[in-house]
């Protein structure tokens, strides 16, 4: 029993870092429309690029640069070079785009980093801490922490600066939003950006905890879809209680039953979630209807 | 001259898959087990012309269907000892009943949750059959007999590959006898509009779920057919790859018109052989990489495939 | 024939915080042509979403005929015999205009013969094979038409039919409906060009911020003060 808190909180940690990955997959939704499915390889991207940095000896804080400047560029190069020349396409089309995306950024980076899982060091060194019976590594609190502060910055820029009032906007009223001059694509591009950087961010906080490869981004960016549809896919409060959610679900299988069936049970919540509730279960049903 | 113009389209198509043995047992780098997986996978990629180019409902879970039909074929001729074909029927069935379901469900709520329901239905199946016994593990099951025709049975590349002829010949003509039906421009209204389509009646949850439906049969039957090939199964079967792919072909070849299922099976699996044939240090990195430049620039510079480029140049003959 | 009876009660409808229809009631079943009226965000375009299935009320009833529509999908509605346009064109890209007449529910049974004869009453006689791509615009509002014609709907909800169109096509507009008035389909004809909707509508009906701000014949509405102050006399548009 005392047991199932510790998974509790390692779980907590861990979908924290879930949630911000799934803000990002949220927020371009919402501003754009689109359902990115590059999403994981960012996560991929960021984690990998800052491992192989400290691997080669670059101080964390510089490899963290690297990868959030890397990650960012990439998530830039993606709209402006990919789904912006395709802005006329339905939903279905930019959807197969970002598949195209996302397997093109997994290719990349088999050729540059190759096949191998890369290693970082924790933040700040090892430290182990008992609670609840088990011992869980201090990475784990910089996860939480690192997501937090992620997290409130998003809420900042969202809530208190001009393109973050300009992405509320388009996301509650295209067709409203335009009329008043705010620019789709330019507010898309920035929108898509800052999920590149959540999703480096995610990345980083984790490299320490689960060596990336290069094909770490399918499983990661299947969470934070679930943490986002959880949350009803337009709901950013909603993203972060979702990715929170499945954290712990993915802590508590594995804990108690096996890691096995760990990626199983999330995909599994998944599909129960868009079949029972696809308007998210932590928010109200969609409205419009067919 | 219109209703001649899919005659014509079959007889080209008959002739090509005629042609092929002779051709690639003569050319390098194309070998008769190309040939196989290239109507196969043409076969699976077939069903994502109503789904995906009429309706414009991405599914990125094929796989799972691919999946379903080599394991149901894999487990009833090695466990139950049934005939090769009655597992083909029966994955072919379970795949539409499990379509069924999930269609229904999906297409419920108006919005972009069949591809996101497909993508996360793939992977869940694929770790499940990576962990039951029942299904091998990540070991797979081994040792399926090869399917049979009038007491002669298919071994070896190109028998295999007459069967996949036919069945794609036959596929062929059924998806597009479903595609220039009612259904077809009914499926093609609710891809346009679906409000509009709705507003007149169409009831698009019920049309989308079948055109999945059909996408997931003929998933099915092309791993079944794969399954007596290669003799076994295993989960990568399920992998998230085999899904892309199917989308890739399909968007390459034109998901529009049938005959963009052949065309696309055809350059993607010629793709492949010449990325893995050709380039230094070959491997997945470089497939990977080639899908995904070939996916989003055909997306962007031939949003229609490759079966659309003849009306493409005509437009653009015309404008001049 | 009878002809079809419309009953709303109490409709409301919400996005987030903006009522965009806020409590209307009314009942209709005389048929001939009932025009609505209202400034631009007056909520006219969600009252025809809400009565076609496409939004639903926060709450409040809709029948018609006793079909519930406030709970049916949308494709059900059409099929209980309402139709509607577009505000903003909806037309389907790939089917050529043909088609379009044969894609309604039940307008496949009554064949192509039916369909043509359809696209000759609408003016389009000779456009069956092309694509809405290739038509003017008046000729895409006059296929929208023809569509929401082939479900033979009893009741037809006409979102701003002659926005857009030059004086003569929007004549002939008004002509074709006045002869589907005549043939006993009950039309709601929503239109920023207020003398149009006077001359042609048997009853009237202002939005004002989604209620109900006048209802009655339209001299009387006309002649209205709330009506002339919240809305005719302030030159909108
Ligand atoms: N789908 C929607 N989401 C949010 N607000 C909407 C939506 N549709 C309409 N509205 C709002 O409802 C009000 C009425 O709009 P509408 O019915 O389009 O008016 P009209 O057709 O009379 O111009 C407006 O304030 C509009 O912004
Ligand atoms: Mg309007």
């Amino acid at each position: 029993m005392e047991q199932l808190l510790g998974y509790v909180v390692v779980g907590l940690a861990t979908g924290s870092t879930y949630a911000v990955i799934g803000l990002g997959i949220a927020l371009v939704y919402q501003v754009s429309g689109i359902i990115n499915f590059a999403q994981g390889d960012f996560v991929m991207l960021g984690g990998l690029t800052y491992a192989v940095a400290a691997e080669s000896g670059a101080h964390p804080v510089a490899a963290a640069a690297i990868a959030l400047t890397v990650t960012a560029g990439c998530g830039a190069a993606l709209h402006l070079f990919v789904l912006s020349p395709a802005r006329d396409a339905g939903h279905d089309r930019l959807i197969v785009l970002t598949i195209g995306a996302s397997i093109l950024i997994q290719g990349l980076a088999l050729l540059v980093f190759g096949a191998d899982q890369h290693f970082a060091g924790s933040f700040g060194g090892e430290h182990q801490f008992q609670a609840f019976g088990i011992s869980i590594s201090a990475q784990y609190l910089w996860c939480a922490a690192v997501a937090a502060a992620a997290a409130t910055a998003v809420w900042a820029l969202l809530t208190r600066s001009q393109s973050g009032r300009a992405m509320r906007a388009l996301a509650a009223d295209r067709e409203t939003a335009r009329l008043m001059g705010i620019a789709p694509l330019r507010t898309g591009l920035i929108a898509l950006v800052i999920a590149a950087v959540l999703a480096a961010i995610g990345g980083i906080v984790l490299a320490p905890i689960q060596p990336p490869d290069a094909t770490a981004g399918v499983p990661l960016g299947l969470k934070g879809f679930t943490a986002a549809v959880l949350g009803g896919l337009t709901s950013p409060l909603g993203a972060i209680a979702g990715g929170l959610l499945v954290g712990v679900v993915e802590a508590v299988v594995t804990g108690l039953v096996s890691s096995g069936y760990r990626d199983a049970v999330v995909y599994g919540l998944l599909v129960a979630v868009l079949l029972v509730r696809p308007g998210g279960l932590l928010v109200a049903a969609v409205r419009e209807r067919v | 001259m219109a209703r001649l113009r899919p005659f014509a389209g079959y007889l080209v198509l008959a002739a090509g898959l005629l042609l092929v043995p002779a051709v690639f047992t003569r050319v390098p780098f194309y070998t008769m087990s190309t040939a196989v997986l290239m109507v196969l996978l043409a076969i699976g990629a077939l069903g994502l012309v109503p789904l995906t180019g009429l309706a414009r409902q991405v599914s990125i879970g094929q796989a799972a269907f691919y999946g379903i039909g080599g394991y149901t074929s894999a487990l009833l001729s090695t466990r139950a000892g049934l005939d090769p074909w009655w597992g083909l029927l029966a994955g072919a069935a379970l795949a539409a009943a499990v379509a069924w379901s999930l269609g229904t469900v999906i297409f419920r709520a108006q919005g972009h949750y069949l591809s996101l329901a497909t993508l996360a239905f793939g992977l869940a199946l694929a770790a499940v059959v990576n962990e039951l016994p029942a299904t091998g593990r990540n070991a797979g099951l081994s040792g399926l007999p090869p399917l049979h025709v009038f007491g002669v049975s298919l071994t070896g590349d190109l028998p295999i590959y007459w069967l996949g002829a036919g069945l794609l010949l036959i596929g062929t003509v059924a998806v597009h006898l479903l595609v220039r039906s009612q259904l077809g421009s009914a499926l093609t209204a609710a891809g346009d509009s679906p409000v509009a389509a709705a507003a007149a009646g169409i009831d698009i949850a019920a049309l989308r779920r079948t055109a999945f439906v059909v996408s997931a049969v003929l998933a099915s039957v092309a791993g079944s057919g794969y399954a007596h090939w290669f003799r076994y199964v295993d989960p990568s079967m399920l992998g998230l790859l085999n899904s892309v792919q199917l989308l890739i072909i399909i968007t390459v070849g034109g998901r529009e018109s049938v005959w963009g299922a052949p065309l696309g099976a055809f350059t993607v699996v010629t793709l492949t052989e010449v990325v893995r044939g050709r380039l230094p240090g070959s491997g997945a990195e470089a497939e990977l990489t080639a899908y995904g430049i070939v996916l989003v620039l055909s997306l962007l510079v031939l949003p229609r495939g490759l079966a659309g480029l003849p009306a493409a140049l005509r437009r653009r003959a015309g404008a001049r | 024939m009878t002809h079809a009876r419309l009953e709303l009660n109490d409709l409301t409808v919400r996005f987030g915080g903006v009522t965009a229809i806020d409590g209307v009631s009314l009942r209709h079943d005389s048929g001939g042509v009932v025009g609505l009226l209202g400034a631009n965000g007056a909520g006219k375009t969600t009252f025809v979403n809400v009565l076609s299935g496409i939004v639903r009320p926060a709450h409040g009833r809709a029948r018609l005929d006793g079909y519930e529509l406030t709970t049916l999908p949308a494709h059900r509605i059409a099929r209980a015999g309402l139709a509607r346009t577009f505000q903003n064109l909806r037309l389907f890209g790939s089917l050529t205009a043909l088609e379009h007449l044969l894609t309604p529910y039940g307008a496949r049974r009554r064949g192509r013969k039916a369909a043509l004869a359809l696209l000759a009453d609408v003016g389009l006689t000779g456009t069956g094979e092309r694509y809405p791509g290739e038509l003017s615009y008046g000729e895409q509002r006059r296929l929208e038409l023809a569509r929401a014609l082939a479900l033979e709907p009893r009741v037809i909800l006409l979102d701003e039919p002659l926005a857009g169109l030059p004086g003569s096509e929007s004549d002939e507009m008004l002509d074709l409906f006045s002869r589907l008035r005549d043939s006993g389909t009950t039309l709601l004809l929503v239109e920023h060009d207020v003398p149009s909707v006077l001359r042609i509508s048997d009853r009237v009906l202002v939005l004002d911020r989604g209620r109900l701000l006048a209802d009655g014949p339209p001299a009387a509405v006309a002649a209205d003060p709330g009506v002339r102050r919240a809305y005719l006399g302030d030159g909108d548009d």
